[in-house]
């Protein structure tokens, strides 16, 4: 049991990283009709920065600057490469999203090697103990921030004037032009939204015991499976199935070391995300916009 | 859209018909040159590397056109590109090199394996399209990448294993063909003729279903499921036999990759394989036979040209360094993903478009391009 409760809490944490994630990726979604394969650089780009900056300045500041470079990275992708192809083909949105991730991936291993680097979390090793559950500072430092800032999200988008626009052109984008709302600036707003919160999810995602490394980047493809079972459209969801995917992880990685070669928590989420869809096309929260014919 | 908004005879009617058996009758002259290029093409061709990746371009052509059927003619995007040619290449690798079957058992049934696999995937495939397909399609290469690792004893692992050779009779195809003791093709002349020659099969099964009853059900529902619906389409029938023509040619491309390789691992079926499919068929042209041959051609060729000139760039480094450093690979998969971005910014019907742009250039000046025709 004290097993069982020490997993599900650094499943929720983990699960809340991949949350922020796909609160990221939803975010992009709705706001300017493309999802973004690149996210993932997005977050590798934050996690480096953060880990550049950090033996130079204090580490709110570190963290601040590695948003403020993720966000100007995001804002520039969206202007030059993105926004060009609105009203395409999802097929040519999807290439034109991989190939600006293989460019970012590519980019990050000339500035950065191959090799492994510290983590860049905000606290490091130790833990603290509640009752017999031992619990790492870590992972309780990524929920309380992460609860933080998803409040902060949700009444960012249900309580202010930016927020309100963001909604109406997600619903729709005719509709909000008319109502003297800039689209364009609210395609800009929803990228960098979600480069912010890529940035968040970058230093909880190599903090203590995972580390600066290539990889992370494919690590945040995980969120993919997160947004699918959550539904595409949803902010809910996004939470949701982010909670889904790292309980599932985590617990996996325990309960299922014997079976299939001690991996089968990496291909977990896939499976999942596969039945959802098998069973609820459009996710567990997200609009059922999908005829049948 | 188009099938029920535009109807046949009202705007056609200045232009003609199509005939049906276009490949051999209008672009005669064309595919005609271009098959005699290709046969020449490696008597006198005598850099290796080049014609290495002529090879690697007609072998992942078939995988191209099979990709083309299913997001170009068909309309669905597909991301598990990479899982069915994976199933290809273990199937083709365990019936010829650990069985022993000869390749003409092996490389079909290496396709037909594959068609297996995506008949499997139909049933939810059809059921949602857009992102969420694309999604979908992209668990498969995960879960797969997943079985090959696990599955040691038909994978090596992640030390991998090698493929089914190509024997004709007892002469391996990899050691060059022999005539009594004379060599009549070394090596590579000899698989870029049965590269070549499974091309041009592949090739003329996709012309014709392009111009078949069923090719025309597949534009339909490209352009609109449900309009294709209404006009009497069995939508759910037809995507599931685009999943399977698809999976049919990766499998037989992916069988034909590893055999040319010779020992293949795991790793290689990644996501970015599925990657270079699409980009294959958006840069190269939507919907064509030749649009899906060019793109297989510029990215086999681009990363290549990229690392070899790179050599010649003095803030180029020589090898891997694990503390960053631009090195020619990485140059060279960063120019990739660019000149994909910058040809969908900029030329949205890929260089297909180009290049009969520029070709209509050449000629006009010369009096020739009598019929000004749409390429559709």
């Amino acid at each position: 049991m004290t097993l069982f409760l020490q997993l599900g809490f650094q499943g929720i944490a983990l699960g809340l990283v991949y949350g922020l994630i796909a609160l990221g990726f939803v975010i992009m979604f709705k706001g300017s009709h493309t999802f973004n394969f690149a996210h993932g650089g997005f977050v590798a780009i934050g996690a480096y920065v953060v880990l550049t900056l950090l033996p130079r300045m204090p580490y709110l500041f570190a963290f601040l600057g590695a948003v403020a470079i993720t966000v100007g990275l995001a804002l520039v992708v969206e202007r030059m490469l993105i926004r060009g192809l609105i009203g395409r083909s999802v097929t040519v949105v999807v290439l034109a999203t991989l190939g600006i991730s293989t460019m970012l991936h590519n980019a990050i291993l000339m500035v950065w090697g191959v090799g492994r680097h510290d983590s860049v979390g905000p606290v490091g090793a130790g833990t603290t103990t509640v009752g017999s559950v031992v619990l790492p500072n870590s992972a309780l430092a990524t929920v309380v921030v992460s609860v933080v800032v998803l409040a902060a999200v949700a009444f960012f988008f249900q309580r202010t004037r930016h927020g309100l626009a963001l909604r109406a052109t997600a619903s729709s984008q005719e509709a909000a032009l008319a109502q003297g709302i800039d689209v364009g600036r609210m395609f800009a707003l929803s990228w960098g939204l979600a480069a912010f919160l890529a940035v968040t999810a970058a230093i909880f995602l190599a903090s203590f015991p995972r580390v600066v490394s290539p990889s992370i980047g494919d690590l945040a493809l995980i969120a993919i499976p997160a947004i699918v079972i959550g539904g595409m459209d949803s902010l809910i969801g996004a939470v949701v199935g982010g909670l889904v995917v790292g309980l599932t992880q985590v617990l996996g990685s325990n309960y299922l070391s014997d079976i299939g070669g001690g991996r089968l928590h990496d291909v977990l989420p896939y499976v999942l995300m596969l039945l959802v869809l098998l069973v609820r096309p459009y996710g567990l929260f997200g609009s059922r916009s999908i005829e049948r014919v | 859209m188009s099938v029920l908004t535009s109807p046949p005879g009202a705007h056609d009617a200045a232009t003609p018909r199509p005939r049906p058996h276009r490949l051999l009758t209008r672009g005669r002259t064309g595919v005609g040159l271009w098959v005699v290029a290709m046969l020449v093409l490696p008597l006198v061709l005598r850099s290796e590397l080049w014609l290495g990746i002529g090879i690697f371009t007609l072998i992942v052509g078939v995988g191209a056109l099979g990709m083309q059927v299913i997001t170009g003619l068909a309309g669905q995007i597909s991301l598990g590109h990479a899982f069915f040619m994976g199933i290809g290449a273990y199937s083709s690798a365990w019936l010829g090199a650990d069985k022993g079957l000869p390749w003409w058992l092996w490389l079909p049934a290496a396709g037909l394996v594959a068609a297996v696999a995506g008949a499997l995937v139909a049933p939810v495939a059809v059921r949602i399209r857009g992102l969420y397909l694309a999604v979908a399609t992209l668990a498969l290469v995960f879960i797969g990448l997943y079985v090959w690792e696990t599955w040691t004893s038909l994978s090596g692992g992640v030390n991998g294993r090698p493929a089914a050779p190509v024997l004709f009779g007892d002469q391996d195809l990899s050691l060059g063909v022999m005539a009594g003791d004379q060599m009549i093709l070394d090596a590579f002349q000899a698989w870029w003729y049965f590269a070549l020659a499974i091309l041009l099969v592949v090739m003329l099964l996709t012309h014709n279903l392009k111009h078949s009853r069923l090719g025309r059900a597949f534009m339909a529902v490209r352009d609109k499921d449900v309009a294709a619906a209404v006009v009497g389409v069995p939508v759910t029938r037809t995507k599931t036999i685009a999943f399977v023509i698809s999976s049919f040619f990766a499998g037989i491309s992916g069988a034909l990759l590893v055999s040319y390789m010779g020992y293949f691992t795991p790793s290689q079926w990644h996501l970015m394989l599925s990657v270079d499919f699409i980009a294959m068929i958006v840069i190269g042209g939507m919907g064509t036979v030749s649009g899906a041959l060019l793109g297989a051609l510029f990215v086999r060729a681009i990363p290549e040209v990229v690392n070899q000139t790179s050599g010649f760039l003095p803030f180029v480094r020589k090898g891997m360094s694990t503390d960053g450093g631009i090195t020619g690979p990485l140059l060279s998969g960063f120019l990739y993903g660019l000149v994909i971005v910058l040809i969908l910014l900029f030329e949205p019907n890929g260089i297909r478009a180009l290049a009969l742009r520029a070709w209509r250039r050449l000629l006009g000046p010369l009096g020739g391009s009598r019929e000004r025709r749409k390429t559709s």
